[in-house]
């Protein structure tokens, strides 16, 4: 006998990260899911800019990691909040997990930022959905301007692409055109961000963007 | 390995139909996904087997069939399947460029069952 369904697999995930949008809504809560490849520079974006947000007031961390709580050391010395989720063999954070871990961090702060670092990948955290505001891709100059029509789903998801390590423009072939190019073609509306987390360079318009985002909420 | 989660998606999926229908075997799953998908027929089937002891799914064969490439003329509006990212220009107006419509959505499309 054949039984017809269309039952959608990932359910109980989105059914979590309906949850989790609703809770922040209720919250004035802005939620961003920063993806991009292990070494790409997520936490040293995020250092960077809990510092900028006026000393990380209002912002809360949650950290996505196969193992250790390095990154959390990390994001904690920079000032915000923070909650280490490891995820063991898991290559992706679930919905499921980040709602526990909003529930501790705004149990006892309420911030109004929160980041979420994704595993290091720039496939399966594409695939599932946490509840955020907007994915942010983070693409670092030393990674090679070819990697966004080889990873399309992430990159056309993208609310934001910020293309880290600019500093080292000059030591790789990285061309800014060809890979905003190949961004466009998938993504027609994301603002891009290139800067530079160590010397500073870049990071106003990003910060406005964070701002921007937040204040709408 | 995210394949792990779909296949739990899946089999829960299985349970619920198991336990409003009653069937005593999966004979078949066929999965549907979207052309941008991360994910392979060879690696679920694995999983599935490895992961999926109960006797009902012993010997169930698993089928992924993916939907293909669709995109929207950023000119006229129309939407149409492509081959993938070289697609590049619009069978209706033949404006270039159109915008790739990302669908990574995953569902049991159907079981045979006995």
């Amino acid at each position: 006998m054949k039984i017809t369904l269309m039952d959608r697999v990932l359910e109980a995930n989105e059914a979590w990260a309906e949850e989790n949008r609703i809770a922040l809504a209720a919250r004035g809560v802005v939620m961003f899911n920063l993806i991009g490849s292990p070494g790409a520079g997520k936490t040293t974006l995020l250092e960077k800019t809990i510092r900028l947000l006026s000393g990380g007031a209002g912002v809360a961390v949650i950290e996505g990691d196969v193992a250790t709580s390095r990154d959390a050391e990390r994001i904690g010395k920079a000032g915000a909040p923070v909650v280490q989720i490891n995820t063991g063999d898991g290559c992706h954070l679930g919905a499921n997990a980040v709602h526990a871990a909003l529930k501790e961090l705004c149990a006892a702060r309420a911030p109004k930022i929160v980041f979420v670092e994704n595993v290091g990948n720039l496939i399966c955290p594409a695939e599932f959905d946490l509840g955020e505001w907007g994915k942010i891709a983070v693409l670092s100059v030393t990674e090679g301007d070819d990697k966004v029509e080889k990873y399309p789903l992430l990159f056309s998801l993208a609310r934001a692409l910020v293309v880290t390590k600019i500093g080292l423009l000059p030591h790789t072939n990285f061309r800014m055109g060809e890979a905003e190019k190949e961004f466009r073609r998938v993504n027609r509306d994301a603002p891009i961000f290139a800067l530079d987390s160590l010397s500073g360079d870049g990071f106003g318009l990003w910060i406005e963007f964070v701002r921007r985002a937040a204040r709408k909420r | 390995m995210h394949e792990l989660s779909i296949v739990q998606g899946i089999l829960g999926i299985i349970e619920k139909e198991r336990k409003a229908r009653g069937f005593t075997r999966v004979k078949s799953v066929e999965v549907q996904c979207g052309h941008y998908s991360c994910v392979s027929e060879e690696s679920l089937a694995f999983c599935l087997e490895a992961v999926a002891t109960d006797p009902h799914m012993k010997g169930a064969a698993l089928r992924l069939v993916r939907m293909p490439a669709m995109f929207v003329c950023r000119g006229c509006g129309v939407e149409f399947p492509g081959t993938g990212p070289e697609t590049r220009v619009c069978p209706s107006c033949g404006a270039a460029d159109p915008e790739p419509q990302m669908r990574s959505e995953l569902f049991v499309r159907s079981l045979e069952v006995d």
